[in-house]
């Protein structure tokens, strides 16, 4: 379950360059800052098993609504409650290193995501058969393609246990074959009763996992409800 | 209250080991020698150090090289070390802006791929000078005085990579000072009395340096008072250090 009440993120940007230690003995007093609210008295609960998708131009508060459910960011104003431990899938592969071999890049992505290292050792040579690159256990990551990295990192990424998943436009990344197995894998841990807040710009294949939608607009709440309607709203906004 | 729980005690312990020793490979990644530039690096700047001091400037002390080789394989950690601190957040930001993962475990990743590097450098040395006959008896005391290294490297890594977030210029700061770091603390030189060295034994550094080198190559105790307070310097470094990151560290993904 998750549950957010009355959730503001605040930003503060600095008109003018200040990240020396120079700046900040000589310039104190000459700068000036403004408030970026990214998120707007947020408040939204996810029930324990439910796929909720989030919507939204660019620059909406997305991304930041996902790092605040995340733990990433602490919020400015307002409470967070999630039940059980999170597995934020923000960057497929954010953890991997090119330098390193492929058996290595599944430890490290694995135990980055909360997937204990005995269990990656167990069920290496399936999560390579998985990804279609098991003649590559020894290769250096960087010689493997984009599209390679990515359905590895996937593949990674829902071994991952915990009872919450955030994923921020993990879908559009791959090609059809690809999109259709990760819609398979969110089906199959939507069976298993797992919780999940999705981001994505492309509402049909939200709507193919989730049954509710939320359209945020400059950090705000602007439509919460079934998907058709909140896609009709997003799409006349 | 926290917006999700953190990761197991357990899962962090596989989190430190998965990035040190992930970090450790990379430092040596595409280079001829391997993990042999470790203990490499130190001895190229013994052959030079050695040859300035005892050739140029005609230093005369008995014991001169196993006290410069002594000096120099712990300068060298706790320069890697803090170096450590001051890229790790830097070089993980995608990673600290995509999971909740305690920026605190980045920094002391790095931390722990430098000591493995120590105690690698440190076994290579003591077996050395055992194979040579110089090796003190009281070798086994230089525990204490290592681990108390450990301890303030760690915590002026914590303090430095806090800083790093906060200043961008950090980086240049902290070369100059390492610098100066280095020609104030009896590393290639020998300061044992006077007034001077009473000054340069304020730092902890110099005083860990001066406890090792004792333990390893000397068979008489130093002063217990010498050692206690080297003790609580290094333990104060280190609490100081890892507490202010501790206090701050729920800002630094968003800072980064």
């Amino acid at each position: 379950m998750i549950d957010l009440r009355g959730v503001s993120k605040v930003f503060s940007i600095p008109h003018q360059k200040r990240k020396t230690a120079f700046d900040r003995v000589f310039g104190r007093g000459h700068y000036t800052f403004e408030s970026f609210h990214a998120l707007n008295e947020v408040s939204l609960r996810v029930e324990a098993g439910e796929f909720v998708g989030i919507v939204g131009r660019n620059g909406c508060g997305k991304s930041t609504l996902l790092r605040v459910v995340a733990g990433i960011y602490p919020p400015t104003t307002g409470t967070v409650r999630v039940d059980g431990a999170v597995a934020p899938i923000l960057e497929l592969g954010v953890g991997f290193n090119g330098a390193l071999t492929v058996r290595d890049n599944v430890f490290l992505y694995g135990v980055l995501l909360g997937v204990r290292r005995r269990r990656l050792e167990a069920e290496l040579a399936s999560i390579l058969d998985r990804a279609g690159i098991s003649r590559f256990e020894d290769a250096r990551l960087e010689t493997l393609s984009t599209g390679l990295r990515t359905r590895l990192a996937f593949t990674v990424a829902l071994l991952a246990e915990a009872p919450v998943l955030i994923v921020d436009e993990a879908l559009a990344v791959g090609d059809e074959k690809f999109q259709a197995q990760c819609l398979a894998e969110l089906r199959r841990l939507k069976d298993e009763g797992r919780t999940a807040l999705l981001v994505s710009h492309d509402v049909s294949l939200l709507s193919q996992v989730c049954r509710r939608l939320v359209l945020l607009d400059a950090g705000t709440v602007r439509e919460d409800g079934p998907v058709e309607k909140v896609i009709e709203r997003y799409r006349s906004a | 209250m926290p917006p999700s729980p953190s990761p197991p005690r357990l899962l962090r312990w596989e989190v430190l080991r998965e990035l040190a020793v992930s970090d450790f490979r990379l430092k040596y990644y595409d280079s001829v020698l391997g993990y042999a530039w470790s203990m490499l690096s130190p001895l190229l700047m013994l052959a030079v150090f050695y040859f300035v001091f005892r050739f140029v400037l005609g230093v005369t002390t008995p014991g001169y090289l196993v006290y410069l080789l002594v000096g120099l394989v712990c300068w060298t950690f706790f320069q890697d070390c803090s170096y450590s601190g001051l890229t790790a957040l830097g070089g993980k930001a995608g990673v600290l802006k995509a999971i909740h993962l305690p920026a605190g475990l980045v920094v002391a990743a790095g931390v722990l791929s430098t000591l493995i590097t120590l105690a690698i450098n440190v076994s290579v040395l003591v077996l050395a000078l055992g194979l040579g006959g110089r090796l003190s008896p009281l070798a086994p005391l230089a525990l204490l005085p290592l681990l108390c290294l450990a301890l303030f490297a760690a915590g002026v890594s914590f303090l430095v990579a806090l800083a790093g977030v906060r200043f961008h210029d950090t980086s240049l700061i902290w070369s100059v000072l390492l610098q100066a770091c280095f020609w104030l603390t009896p590393v290639v030189y020998v300061a044992n009395t006077g007034p001077i060295a009473e000054l340069l034994y304020l730092n902890p550094l110099a005083r860990c340096l001066y406890l090792i080198r004792w333990f390893l190559l000397y068979d008489y105790l130093p002063t217990l008072r010498f050692v206690v307070l080297t003790v609580l310097a290094c333990g104060a470094t280190f609490v100081a250090g890892v507490g202010l990151f501790l206090r701050r560290q729920s800002g630094i993904p968003e800072a980064l």
